[in-house]
């Protein structure tokens, strides 16, 4: 199978594109509204709709370099183990990976010691997520829960996306200007 | 045929004589043309400022402990002033007030990472000192940068942060033309400290590697490991920043406005070796009752902090020490003005720490104020009241400015104003209220002559007041509110109708 065929197409993408949105934005999301009674004490609504910017944009670059893990596994590994289950496979991907991400995430705070027991343990924890997404779509219910999950998660897409690009451009504006 | 030959001998007469004929009045020349300059073109000025340094815990203005010997050999060539109030009590307001000649009631940056009000921002110190003024500004602790980035059009200069530093993970300061916004979005809310990153990915990354390299950093000579800035990621050691400081002042154009905002001896304290441990000489300040605004802390920890605070403050004295050295042998005190302030001060009493506080006493909002003229050999000291808007006047004065008719301040005695004891004073702490409202909640003392009132409403059901008389009491223990109603009375209106016309603006 040549590289260019090796490619998955744009509705193999998106549900697994979805899944990294839904998961990835509202953790920004969700500190923004925390934040927003303080900035509310000094900040007009055009500073906030900046803030806002700022965070979609840099939110927008995250889960595309996160997207590309998924793909660059489908581009290294023979069609049979991840191509032909790009959904499904992917959806679990980024799943674990950003499961563990986010539990690393929640130890980062300026009262706990840093967590570096977890982060010596990300080459492992990366080999055991590998095997798990190649075990997990044995278990009967799973791909098809995978795939409804990734299915209704394209809606975030219809949102996500046209405010990401406006937020990009806005970064983009304000900063040659 | 007799030949006039020059010997060795009255060549020597010869040239001892031709030498001050031809040299005198080209050094005279050149000393008339060094007093022309000096008189008619613009004084370079310096303003240092020390990010939470209380002038009383510094020597130089009778603390017990030795915490600035050198800010004291300084003294001796600076007009010094002794009750120089701040405008606010934490960065924010401290700044603006300092850079606006307003107090917080005017330029609203009275919140947390808040900012000068819009309208308010083509009104600040550089745009008054003009294009013929290099205007270089450096805010090493990041709040102060949120205020300096506000006025980034009208500085040529612009510093960041991690500037001389060892350490600086900062990623808004990389966005320079939009480095407000970025420093806000990015570095105080998505990639700020004190919490879990809000981001994901990137958030995660960067804290692991902040971590990574913060571990590297090599803290020999430092107890508690080195300086670094409060919930940012920029570490520095003491002794590169000040040489830093040194090489930028040998190289400024002439004339140059330069503002540098220097982080320590804001917390976390860390002194140096050279200093840890100084202070442990049983020395113990006046007791105080415990506020019931205060944060109830026990006195134990007050006093630990404290001896912590001035070990840092030693510490940095030290390294303004070899500065002070420097600056007065390669002639920068012979051109310039050096002026050596802070925008708010620090309190380790009534059940209190550090400045975050609505208590407004003196530690809080005394700072120090000292002014080297180009030359000056001799000190001397003011004693009125002076506050931290008239620094502003002052220094536009001193560059042969007009002062601008927004701000607040006078020209501080000494500099071409006169000293004031019936002239009011006000400093405010109003972090909870909404900037673009009615003040709901505040804190704000008022200084006439001798006496300071302090106004506190929004935390209680009630207002309530308190009145000192702080040349008899300066430790502020006896509160007159009661005993002298008279006093209390005129000095509740004035404050009253101040805060009221404050509002006015606001209301409705």
């Amino acid at each position: 199978m040549s590289i260019v065929k090796k490619i998955p197409k744009l509705e193999q993408i998106a549900p697994v594109y979805a899944v990294i949105v839904m998961l990835v934005y509202p953790w920004t999301i969700i500190r923004y509204f925390w934040k927003l009674s303080s900035w509310a004490l000094f900040t007009s609504l055009g500073d906030l709709a900046n803030y806002f910017a700022y965070m979609m944009a840099l939110n927008f670059l995250e889960s595309i370099i996160i997207l590309l893990a998924p793909l660059l596994l489908n581009m290294i590994l023979p069609p049979k183990w991840f191509y032909d289950r790009f959904v499904t496979r992917g959806v679990s991907l980024v799943l674990l990976g950003l499961g563990y991400l986010i539990l690393l995430n929640r130890n980062m705070n300026a009262l706990d010691p840093f967590p570096w027991d977890m982060i010596r343990l990300i080459p492992i924890v990366a080999v055991v997520i590998l095997i798990l997404v190649f075990l997990i779509d044995r278990i009967p219910f799973v791909p098809r829960i995978l795939d409804e999950l990734s299915n209704r998660a394209l809606v975030f897409l219809y949102v996500s996306i046209p405010i990401s690009v406006i937020s990009v451009l806005v970064v983009l504006i304000r900063n040659i200007y | 045929m007799s030949r006039s030959t020059l010997n060795r001998r009255s060549f020597l007469k010869a040239a001892a004589t031709l030498a001050p004929a031809i040299a005198l009045p080209n050094l005279v020349s050149w000393l008339d043309a060094r007093h022309n300059h000096l008189q008619t073109s613009p004084p370079t000025i310096i303003v240092i400022l020390f990010d939470a340094m209380s002038a009383r815990n510094l020597s130089v203005y009778g603390y017990p402990r030795a915490t600035a010997p050198n800010l004291e050999r300084f003294a001796e060539r600076a007009t010094v002033y002794h009750s120089h109030m701040s405008g606010g009590n934490y960065t924010i307001p401290g700044t603006a007030s300092l850079l606006t000649g307003t107090y917080p009631w005017t330029h609203r940056a009275i919140n947390y990472s808040g900012q000068v009000k819009s309208s308010l921002v083509g009104s600040n110190i550089f745009k008054a000192f003009g294009d013929d003024y290099h205007r270089l500004a450096w805010g090493q602790n990041v709040w102060s940068q949120f205020i300096l980035t506000q006025f980034a059009d009208d500085i040529d200069t612009l510093l960041e942060p991690g500037t001389f530093g060892r350490l600086s993970y900062l990623i808004g300061t990389h966005f320079k033309n939009d480095q407000n916004m970025a420093i806000r979005a990015l570095d105080d809310f998505i990639f700020k400290n004190e919490l879990e990153p809000a981001s994901l990915l990137f958030g995660t990354l960067e804290r692991t590697l902040y971590f990574r390299d913060s571990n590297k950093i090599a803290s020999d000579g430092y107890a508690r490991g080195i300086p670094r800035n409060v919930n940012y990621p920029v570490f520095f050691r003491l002794e590169d920043l000040f040489a830093g400081m040194a090489s930028l002042l040998k190289n400024l154009a002439s004339p140059t406005f330069a503002y540098l905002h220097l982080f320590p001896p804001h917390a976390p304290y860390r002194s140096s070796e050279k200093f840890f441990g100084k202070f442990v000489d049983g020395w113990s300040p006046v007791r105080k009752p415990v506020h019931r605004f205060s944060d109830q802390l026990s006195n134990q920890i007050l006093k630990t902090a404290r001896r912590s605070y001035d070990e840092y403050v030693a510490t940095l004295d030290d390294q303004f020490g070899r500065l002070f050295d420097f600056m007065e042998a390669s002639g920068v005190l012979e051109n310039s003005y050096v002026i050596v302030t802070s925008d708010h001060g620090e309190m380790f009493e009534r059940g209190e720490k550090a400045h975050a506080t609505p208590l407004l006493y003196d530690p809080i909002v005394h700072v120090p104020l000292l002014i080297s003229a180009p030359g000056q050999k001799t000190r001397r000291d003011i004693t009125s009241p002076t506050s931290a808007v008239d620094v502003l006047p002052t220094l536009l004065q001193l560059a042969g400015k007009p002062a601008p008719s927004w701000s607040e301040g006078k020209l501080l005695p000494g500099f071409g104003g006169v000293e004031d004891m019936e002239r009011s004073m006000f400093v405010m702490d109003a972090k909870n209220s909404i900037a673009f409202r009615p003040f709901k909640k505040a804190s704000i003392s008022m200084r006439k002559g001798n006496y300071k009132l302090i106004y506190y409403t929004g935390y209680e059901s009630d207002d309530s007041f308190e009145l000192y008389d702080l040349d008899a009491d300066l430790e502020e223990l006896t509160d007159l509110y009661p005993q002298q109603p008279a006093i209390a009375k005129r000095m509740k209106e004035e404050l009253l109708e101040s805060f009221l016309d404050a509002n006015k603006a606001y209301t409705g």
